[in-house]
């Protein structure tokens, strides 16, 4: 049982002090975030996040995207999650130095129109 | 499945003899003169592509667009009685824009001006103190009609006053290449987009030819489309059909991902994989390696397709120095969790991978305009740009009832 102090489900606890600066709503805010994070708080978020990403989708795939965000705590680790999606790029793939270059193009691209929020 | 033992190919230069080895002169990519003819020989005859119907599924739903090479600005709507229309977005009384908003849903439209109204069929509905006007007959007031059609989910306008050729005409036989991949059930897009001071044709040629994935990308995600079997990103394919063109892109089955793209990968709706992890049939008749098709729809289309996803490139002309361009993600609704991930990851590694390509293209009109450089050469991999090149100076030069085929 949860008690009503804990910003993300049982069991993610330890996730809970990424929640202020990384549970983040909307596509464009998860992008702002990113390209204005230091290379510090990008390693540290995914270091944390990315052991623990199956885990917490194992966690929310049983629950439909409608509930999950109805409760505060499913619906923090959810935006938890797809804020990983933008720094798992930038620790996987692209590195410090091209991550620099695209902070600066990824300025120069608008959304649009974004996926749907939950 | 005998072709999975067959040797690996890919195209070879005989396969496009056809279109010969011409270099390409610069002055097409910033003269105002070309500019003035593309957009009178051109944009003004040619079906565009506006949107999917998906895009507007209910009644009073509305999206619109600009054609900045043609000052106009394209309502379309889905009216009352499901029929999808398309307008100028013009006021008939003193030719200011009457839907300020790009996209939404509506019972009708009112002009921010003088407040006339007009409904989801264009028809003017009512008009404040319409006494005082001298002879108005409001039936005649409606907003003026564009030609729409609408063909597999796909919308496009025609800004002629009498299109030359239907749209089922102007797409011809690569109607059928669509047809093999179902766009049913892909009905969540995300659309990204911006303003690149370049050339459209030099930002739609990026984004048709494999030649520079090896380099531009090397640092990111050339991987997925380079290989020890094809390290320059050799397509699989070319076919041409009329004004329009395919091509088969190689993607590398020996790429290993990440930890979280693997996470990604699994939830279903990650774009660019390479050919990993892919079981369709689509890919059987094509290539062992397929990773997906790019279709090139004259003039301003690119309709990419691979087995797990679909996105589309649109290219509008703004200046012969400038075009905006839009990118949309065609998902199926998300059903969980991981899906959902999925594609976030998706769009988050294609904006990064198009970001690169806008880095190297900023630089590029300015470096043809300075006239260091009288044409451009392009090589096999580019064959797309050729075609493109080739279909715009034919389409240009035909006379108006003389169909490109």
């Amino acid at each position: 049982m949860s008690d009503d102090a804990s910003l993300l489900p049982e069991g993610f606890a330890d996730l809970e002090p990424f929640v202020t600066d990384w549970a983040i709503t909307t596509m464009k805010a998860r992008l702002h975030r990113r390209v204005t994070s230091t290379a510090r708080e990008r390693r540290g978020f995914y270091a944390a996040m990315a052991p623990r990403a199956q885990a917490a989708l194992d966690y929310l795939n049983p629950i439909s995207l409608d509930d999950i965000s109805k409760k505060p705590e499913t619906d923090r680790l959810m935006k938890l999650i797809l804020s990983l999606a933008e720094i798992a790029l930038t620790e996987e793939i692209n590195g410090q130095e091209v991550e620099a270059e695209h902070a600066r193009s990824n300025r120069q691209i608008f959304m649009v129109k974004e996926l749907d929020e939950l | 499945m005998a072709i999975m033992e067959e040797a690996v190919t890919f195209v070879q230069k005989e396969n496009v003899a056809e279109l010969g080895s011409e270099l390409i002169p610069t002055e097409l990519y910033y003269s105002q003169e070309q500019f003035k003819i593309e957009r009178e020989r051109v944009f003004s005859r040619a079906w565009l592509f506006a949107g999917r119907d998906v895009e507007i599924p209910k009644p009073g739903d509305f999206f619109a667009k600009e054609w900045d090479i043609c000052d106009a600005n394209i309502l379309i709507t889905r009216g009352k009685d499901s029929q999808i229309r398309a307008f100028h977005n013009v006021c008939s009384h003193r030719s200011v824009k009457v839907v300020w908003e790009d996209r939404g849903s509506a019972f009708g439209f009112s002009c921010p001006y003088h407040g006339w109204r007009y409904g989801l069929d264009g028809a003017a509905v009512s008009i404040p103190d319409s006494e005082s006007f001298f002879g108005l007959d409001i039936k005649s007031c409606g907003l003026t009609p564009v030609h729409v059609e609408v063909w597999n989910s796909l919308i496009f306008i025609n800004l002629s006053a009498a299109p030359e050729q239907t749209l089922l005409e102007f797409l011809g036989p690569i109607k059928t290449k669509i047809l093999e991949h179902s766009l049913e059930g892909f009905e969540s897009f995300v659309t990204i987009g911006g303003d690149v001071p370049v050339n459209w044709k030099c930002l739609i040629d990026n984004f048709q030819e494999t030649y520079h994935l090896a380099s531009v990308h090397r640092l990111s995600v050339a991987d997925r489309s380079v290989g020890s079997e094809n390290p320059l990103a050799h397509p699989i394919s070319f076919e041409f059909f009329g004004l329009h063109r395919l091509m088969g892109v190689w993607g590398n089955p020996h790429r290993k991902p990440d930890l979280v793209e693997g996470i990604a990968i699994k939830g279903g709706g990650v774009i660019s994989q390479g050919a990993v992890q892919q079981n369709d049939s689509h890919k059987l008749l094509r290539h062992p390696n397929w990773q997906l098709d790019v279709h090139g729809i004259f003039p301003t289309l690119l309709f990419d397709v691979a087995p797990t996803f679909f996105f589309i490139h649109e290219f509008f002309p703004v200046t012969v120095d400038q075009t905006r361009w839009h990118s949309t993600v065609w998902f199926p609704k998300a059903i969980n969790a991981a899906q959902r991930f999925s594609q976030e990851y998706s769009v988050a590694a294609f904006r990064d991978t198009v970001a690169e390509d806008l880095a190297v293209l900023r630089t590029q009109q300015r470096a043809i305009r300075s006239g260091a450089k009288k044409y451009f050469n392009f090589q096999l991999s580019e064959t797309m740009c050729r075609h493109s090149y080739m279909m715009l100076n034919k389409y240009i030069e035909q006379s108006p009832n003389q169909a490109v085929d």
